[in-house]
């Protein structure tokens, strides 16, 4: 049986591995659920680390990330 | 946990070097800076290191390898030290972006010529064209030993061309072995190749925070960092003599002793043993994912009977996509689903992923080491070969 069950992500990406660690530990502080993820081709080819979440995270995500870590972007897919 | 991800850094690495670095840790002073028992253990600790790496780099001159952070400051060592204001560059589409990011620098501020040779889908470099680059006026030639995206190796052969092109218009030939040291023969003396840059915490299996450069007699490097050697304190300008022309500040004496260790360990298990048991890891792995289904990125010419060619040679280091899969979705399912840790994306070597038109898809990068065994390998591709079943009929994952 395969292993891997892809189901709907929201994805944050950062410009640096920087703020994709403080963004770690800021969720893991508040108990945001998630985990850190290669970035995604889809939405950049160049490497990085990203922030995968539950869709019913993304609100905690958001007001957690002001001024506590800056993302790139959020993106919803399928992984 | 299964480590495939050798060509980032070793990972795995014998316990000698752990407690060398351990041992040094507690009892070296400052290499050069007194004659203390202490100063001296370092100092001694270092000049070993200096004989031990430059064996295995086929290099005759040890008081003339310096040692740097890592491969990428050695490089800039070698390509900001040697490359005039206007000159003019010849490099390749295999160079990873510590090549890549200097020449463009000095592309930009300094008014310097690049030429790069091509590499094909294959990513076999265009040779003919390489040797045809080198021009007169020609201040530098850039190579990769090995990529570090698709394991290609230049071969003896070809170095040997490429230096006589570069020697007959006086350029020097600096080579890239960050995926080579430590896990073949590199013979720059006798290859007469001019500057050999290294890391120390890949196929060497020293800590993470040492490199360095080799640099052939006869060939000078301008010093970029300027600072304390620990001799001819007076001057105003950097020592002329090697090897603190090129090592300005302490060194790392405490990775140092522990890279030292590994190259003693490495010289014992010999190069030779190390390549063969590299390449037989590679062959199981190309063959396995290509039955898994996987587009495997790179050389691997085969014979009639679909088996990889006689004599073929390549570095530890194979980089694949699976249909219906992102790449980074390939190493993010590796790693948490069954701990195999590889790499995906674009592996700071972007000409060669455009050379393989893999610009905007990445590739999942898998590489081997001395300690990778059969077993790893075969786990490895069980896995592939599930994501791949999973990942048939599911094409708009890449989208």
């Amino acid at each position: 049986m395969p292993r891997h069950r892809r189901e709907p992500r929201v994805v944050a990406s950062f410009d640096s591995t920087h703020e994709a660690l403080a963004c770690e530990a800021a969720c893991k502080e508040a108990g945001v659920a998630g985990r850190i993820i290669p970035t995604p081709v889809s939405i950049r080819a160049d490497c990085g680390l990203a922030w995968s979440m539950p869709p019913e995270a993304r609100g905690d995500f958001e007001r957690l990330a002001e001024g506590r870590f800056t993302c790139a972007g959020l993106y919803e897919l399928e992984l | 946990m299964i480590y495939l991800n050798c060509a980032a850094t070793s990972h795995q690495r014998p316990e000698c070097v752990i407690d060398a670095v351990a041992d040094a840790l507690r009892t070296f002073g400052s290499c050069g800076r007194g004659a203390h028992e202490s100063e001296l253990a370092a100092a001694r600790s270092i000049a070993l290191a200096r004989e031990r790496v430059s064996a295995l780099l086929g290099f005759g001159h040890p008081e003339r390898l310096v040692f740097a952070a890592n491969a990428t400051e050695a490089l800039n060592m070698a390509i900001l030290g040697t490359v005039p204001d206007g000159g003019r560059v010849v490099a390749t589409d295999w160079d990873h972006n510590s090549i890549l990011r200097p020449l463009y620098r000095l592309r930009d501020e300094r008014g310097v010529t690049l030429s790069f040779a091509a590499a094909d889908r294959r990513g076999v470099l265009d040779i003919d064209a390489l040797v045809n680059a080198i021009v007169p006026g020609t201040g530098l030639v850039c190579l990769t030993h090995a990529s570090n995206l698709t394991g290609n190796v230049l071969s003896r052969e070809e170095l040997v061309r490429v230096v006589k092109a570069a020697h007959g218009v006086g350029a020097p030939v600096l080579l890239d072995c960050a995926q080579t040291a430590g896990a073949r023969p590199i013979c720059m003396d006798e290859l007469g190749i001019d500057l050999v840059a290294f890391t120390g915490h890949k196929a060497l299996m020293g800590p993470q925070g040492t490199g360095g450069l080799a640099v052939a007699s006869g060939v000078d490097v301008h010093p970029v960092l300027r600072g304390g050697t620990g001799v001819l304190s007076f001057e105003e300008g950097q020592p002329a003599g090697y090897p603190e022309h090129l090592e300005a500040g302490t060194l790392n004496g405490h990775g140092i002793a522990g890279l030292s260790a590994a190259a003693a360990w490495i010289a014992e298990k010999g190069l030779d043993t190390i390549h063969a048991h590299d390449l037989a890891l590679v062959r199981r792995f190309v063959a396995g994912a290509r039955r898994a289904g996987a587009t495997v990125y790179g050389d691997f010419p085969v014979t009639e009977e679909g088996l990889l060619a006689p004599g073929f040679d390549h570095a530890p280091v194979v980089s694949v996509n699976l249909p219906g899969w992102d790449s980074s979705e390939v190493a993010d399912a590796l790693g948490h689903d069954y701990d195999i840790a590889v790499r995906a994306g674009g592996h700071c070597a972007p000409r060669m992923h455009r050379a393989l038109g893999t610009q905007d898809t990445g590739a999942v990068r898998f590489s081997f080491g001395c300690f990778t065994t059969e077993e790893d390998v075969g786990a490895a591709l069980a896995a592939l070969a599930e994501l791949a079943a999973e990942g048939e009929g599911d094409d708009d994952a890449t989208s």
